[in-house]
């Protein structure tokens, strides 16, 4: 792996409630992995989306529909709570940003991180 | 091995103070985390030693007051104790 921290345990820690984070494959060449929607993170933030991607262009940035989100994000047995999801519109063809949530996100948004190898 | 694209859940740690706690006051006041559905138990608590300083002995994750067995990963937590909630 281009930097050994695949086969290590992440754990983030915060102080405020965590963002929620979604397990989802944007593409066929590659698995799932976990995004955070870009509208919370700005709003978290507190800045707009442009600015956000201007000023970290290395944070990969996905367009799903809304349906296809909903689809996936309703299959996860971690989602099974009815109100995790009542905001999205499973018919939805609304486009929604995605960013991966990698270590860089996670300390950005003032996470403390912690690795430990199982 | 690639845990990172995994599922993640996130708990929120309450403190509970044993009477006989050498350091009642807790030096990190970060209470919520963030793991892999497939991190254990043994993992969080040697991570939780780890930030607090202290021994394995000293540190114990309860739900109910009632410790929580060490290799129960965090999926078997989530679908045991929250699911659908």
């Amino acid at each position: 792996d281009e930097d050994g921290f695949s086969d290590v345990f992440e754990f983030e820690f915060l102080d405020e409630p965590p963002l929620p984070c979604y397990n989802i494959q944007v593409c066929l060449s590659q698995g799932p992995r976990n995004w955070l929607l870009l509208s919370d993170v700005v709003k978290r933030l507190k800045m707009s989306s442009r600015i956000f991607r201007c000023n970290f262009p290395n944070l990969e940035v996905v367009t799903i529909t809304e349906a296809e989100f909903y689809k996936q994000t309703s299959l996860s047995q971690l989602f099974s709570c009815a109100t995790d999801l009542e905001a999205f519109n499973p018919e939805s063809k609304e486009l929604l940003d995605l960013v991966e949530f990698t270590s860089e996100l996670k300390t950005l948004l003032g996470s403390e991180l912690h690795w430990l190898h199982p | 091995h690639y845990f990172r694209y995994d599922e993640h859940v996130s708990l929120c740690l309450e403190k509970l103070r044993s009477p006989q706690s050498p350091n009642p006051l807790c030096p990190s006041q970060q209470k919520y985390v963030r793991c892999s559905v497939r991190a254990q138990i043994r993992h969080l608590r040697r991570v939780l030693c780890h930030r607090l300083g202290l021994s394995l002995q000293h540190v114990q994750i309860l739900f109910d007051n009632e410790p929580l067995p060490d290799h129960m990963t965090m999926k078997q937590l989530w679908l045991s104790r929250w699911f659908g909630k």
